[in-house]
């Protein structure tokens, strides 16, 4: 029985340092990144991010979004800081952006009834009701 | 915050705006006292540095982004300028929480969150300083001379 509880105990802890240290490689893969480009629940758009300016040394990245031939459809004009973090992922199941900055906040980008596609930011006071559950999860709120 | 110069300068243009508006109004109406409230986004120098201004480097939309408020008051003066007095309030708003790139920093954030019994949440700070401007305009709403901050 003690031995039992002992090698419970060692499987978790290495689960515990495979996780920090190994990390979550399967939640990662879902950020686009330059030169990792991730394409939309539909496949008719990628998302990928170029190298911005850099800012006092430090890179930063700009959300693009093409159709599958390499027409672009939407280019942010915000630089994201890549020290503070960025995570830009489509949401599950729709062609929905979400930019998420550690820096300057969480937006989303969506095409418009005009099929023009534009940025968006949750109302002031309203992230809980204008950030999907999804997405909130992967800010960590 | 006051010390920063790269605030100062977005500032300058947000306090200068509101005395060409309330001197607007004051040419318009004959009111002499007024108020706002604003809501924008402001930056400081970035850098991979353990420095505070490149950790905070912008305000984050999602706590508030950095707010501005305040009231104004007109005095005509005799050589045909006006002085404008801006009560200005200024509120960097930001957000402490994990790096949404990294899972590991997902992970670090729900062990800390366990092992604090859920208090280790993500936070929010607000930084707030109040300071008088004192404007001194022309007929035309150009600025003349400029005291206090952040124009000092």
């Amino acid at each position: 029985m003690r031995m039992t509880i002992v090698i419970v105990a060692v499987a978790t802890v290495l689960a515990g340092c495979t996780a920090l240290f190994g990390g979550d490689r399967g939640a990662e893969q879902r950020f686009a990144r330059p030169g990792q480009p991730q394409t939309s629940p539909s496949g008719k758009f990628v998302a990928q991010a170029d190298l911005g300016p850099e800012q006092n040394g430090v890179p930063t990245w700009v959300v693009v979004i093409t159709e599958r031939d390499g027409r672009e459809v939407f280019r942010d004009n915000e630089a994201y800081s890549s020290r503070h973090g960025v995570g830009i992922t489509w949401r599950a199941g729709t062609d929905e952006l979400w930019v998420l900055s550690s820096d300057v906040g969480t937006s989303s980008v969506r095409p418009g009834a005009d099929g023009n596609w534009s940025k968006e930011y949750p109302r002031p006071g309203h992230y809980e009701q204008d950030v999907p559950a999804e997405i909130r999860e992967l800010a960590g709120r | 915050m006051q010390d920063n110069q790269i605030l100062r300068d977005q500032l300058r243009g947000q306090v200068n705006g509101q005395a060409q508006h309330a001197l607007d109004g004051y040419l318009a109406t004959g009111a002499d006292r007024g108020n706002f409230t604003e809501r924008f986004s402001a930056e400081i120098q970035n850098g991979e540095g353990i420095v505070g201004y490149q950790y905070l480097h912008g305000t984050n939309r999602d706590a508030g982004d950095f707010g501005f408020e305040g009231t104004t008051n007109v005095r005509p003066r005799g050589d045909g300028t006006y002085e404008v007095t801006v009560d200005s309030g200024y509120t960097w708003n930001d957000r402490i929480d994990p790096n949404p790139q990294y899972s590991t920093d997902r992970w670090k954030s729900t062990l800390a969150e366990v092992a604090t019994l859920g208090q280790a949440d993500p936070y929010d700070m607000h930084i707030t300083w109040h300071a008088p401007t004192n404007l001194v305009l022309d007929q035309n709403g150009r600025v003349v001379i400029g005291s206090g901050y952040p124009h000092d």
